[in-house]
């Protein structure tokens, strides 16, 4: 593998020349005395992580061959598919609460309203410059408020990590809309997630300033896929 | 270390309540959201390319489920880029362990044993069909060798740097990773969120845990034989400048504690370790590098001791500690999930000089 035959795409530029190396076009550095045109076959011998060529082979260029081509190393336009499980599910009511891990929606009973929060962490941030195309969160709904379906009101919060008083909300959109023991994958604005990956925000809140409907969702201590958030992005 | 709050931390220092909880999923689909387990351990060694290895026992019908893969491509537990989220719970608190690749799944009477790997295998087996020529930074180098089946957080205080632009990489792609680390002086290591955090490559001195011989169930013994293989003290970086000069880095071990440091009884001469890379364009990149190289050395070729201890879920390869008032890094790990998944936890420690 340390020796063997290229092709050169182009003329020789400077100390560097483009070549096919093992079907792919990388800049080989050229002997200082060696002329090489576009299409000749070159001998080139590696040394460390460059390719060195040492002379042309044949009597003149081949016909370029009909090659099937490899895959690239690094696919252009790349794209994938990540899951960001929340590293920490609690809920804000003039302070944290410690009992428990769930996410809590709205009043009961008249007691404070209460704000559920849902950290993400430094995983997202893993993403940084990339475009997030779609994102969604698993979500179920335990028992607490109405049996009956209930539309939940999420917020993109500022914390990526639980701050010592309440969280900063941002911008706001109708929630999961779920019944006492549903679940199901639940789409968030692509903006919110791509301010996560840009770092501008952290997690996803749960809150209603008139208290109502009063939810209840599983932590993560509850149910292991709570709030884990699939993101679907590109480069 | 993995941080929990400070009601588990003391948890963990008295007989307390695990639970294990593993999660079955294949690119963004959650294909089962709670794997039962028998039992269930970790393995890890930070010498290897792929250092975590996890096992488990999962009964083979449970619930009306099937939990044997058969030949369906989509099972939870099939080897089709199934990944499994392992969280682990200490007095009710969850956190993540880490994400693991199931290598395979072989049904052995009444139950499935499963082993899975950590996420480095998948950067490991897609070796580079064609050369990767890298065109930016070494960040950038980076992402590009990794993603999209890794993604990577970089530490701010690595200073990114551009990449030479004649270097290419051939059929080696983990090994392109590492030596890309070892030339910008940095390390790296996939987190239980998933992802591969880089970071310098100085060594912590600031110990997380202590064990001590003797209380707590702790048994401390010196493991392994003295040899001068693999021993270095001088580690000689070279590279290759824009304009085609040889630079040239040199790292020593002079440290007084070190019973193989340079011009010492070890040997009068120097014993070199020799690292080329052509990512290395100046003489300060180089004696970087060599620095990098030379502490891993060190810490690979120190006094080793095997440590057995109450299990502690927190505890991670490379994490820095005291066995019996003496600073070491863990290097090898066996962490039993769930209790009757082992006997206690072992450690393979090194002792840093």
């Amino acid at each position: 593998m340390s020796t063997l035959l290229a092709t050169a795409t182009a003329a020789k530029s400077g100390s560097t020349v483009a070549a096919l190396v093992n079907g792919a076009s990388v800049s080989v550095q050229v002997a200082r005395d060696l002329s090489v045109a576009s299409g000749d076959v070159i001998v080139v011998t590696r040394v460390g992580s460059q390719w060195f060529a040492l002379g042309r082979a044949y009597a003149s260029a081949p016909v370029a061959p009909l090659n099937q081509a490899a895959p690239a190393p690094q696919p252009t336009g790349v794209t994938g598919t990540n899951v960001f499980g929340p590293v920490e599910t609690r809920t804000y009511e003039s302070s944290w609460r410690t009992d428990n891990t769930h996410v809590y929606q709205g009043s009961y009973g008249g007691s404070g309203n209460r704000t559920g929060c849902v950290f993400y962490g430094a995983a997202p941030r893993s993403l940084a410059g990339a475009v997030v195309l779609s994102a969604a969160f698993q979500v179920r709904r335990r028992a607490g408020g109405a049996f009956g379906a209930q539309t939940a009101t999420m917020f993109l919060m500022t914390q990526a990590t639980k701050p010592a008083g309440a969280p900063t909300l941002g911008p706001s959109t109708a929630g999961p809309t779920l019944a006492v023991n549903a679940q199901g994958g639940y789409i968030v604005p692509t903006s919110w997630v791509q301010a996560m990956v840009d770092g501008t925000a952290g997690g996803i809140a749960f809150f209603t300033s008139s208290s109502s409907p009063y939810m209840v969702f599983d932590g993560i201590g509850d149910w292991g896929p709570a709030f884990a958030l699939t993101v679907n992005w590109q480069r | 270390m993995i941080t929990l709050s400070d009601r588990a931390t003391s948890a963990l220092t008295r007989s307390y309540r695990t639970a294990v909880s593993v999660e079955s999923w294949l690119g963004g689909d959650l294909l089962a959201e709670s794997i039962p387990v028998d039992a269930a351990s970790e393995e890890g060694d930070r010498s290897g390319r792929v250092p975590e290895r996890v096992t488990l026992v999962v009964p083979r019908r449970d619930h009306g489920t099937d939990w044997s893969p058969g030949t369906d491509p989509l099972h939870p537990l099939a080897a089709n880029g199934q990944r499994l989220h392992v969280k682990l719970a200490v007095e009710g608190e969850v956190f993540a362990r880490g994400r693991f690749l199931i290598g395979s799944a072989a049904v052995e009477g009444d139950a499935v044993t499963v082993e899975a790997f950590g996420l480095l295998r998948l950067i490991d087996e897609a070796r580079l069909i064609s050369p990767y020529q890298p065109t930016g930074t070494l960040a950038s180098t980076l992402r590009g060798l990794v993603e999209p089946a890794l993604s990577i957080v970089v530490d701010p205080l690595l200073i990114d740097r551009a990449a030479p632009s004649t270097i290419n990489y051939d059929e080696d792609r983990l090994g392109a990773v590492l030596e890309l680390l070892d030339a910008w002086g940095a390390d790296a290591y996939v987190t239980p969120d998933g992802y591969l955090s880089v970071i310098p490559a100085a060594q912590s001195t600031t110990p997380v845990f202590v064990l001590t011989d003797g209380s707590g169930g702790t048994v401390v013994q010196a493991v392994g034989t003295s040899t001068r293989e693999a021993a270095y003290n001088v580690v000689v970086a070279r590279g290759t400048a824009s304009d085609g000069g040889q630079v040239q880095g040199t790292a020593f071990d002079l440290s007084l504690s070190s019973p193989k440091r340079f011009g010492g009884p070890f040997n009068p001469l120097p014993v070199p370790y020799f690292f080329p890379s052509p990512l290395l364009t100046t003489v300060d990149q180089a004696g970087l590098a060599a620095a990098t190289v030379l502490a891993r050395l060190q810490r690979q070729a120190g006094r080793e001791l095997e440590v057995t201890c109450v299990p502690n879920p927190t505890l991670q390869l490379g994490d820095v500690g005291t066995v019996n008032g003496e600073l070491v890094s863990i290097e090898r790990l066996t962490l039993p999930y769930l209790p009757g998944s082992g006997d206690g936890m072992r450690l393979g420690v090194r002792v840093l000089a």
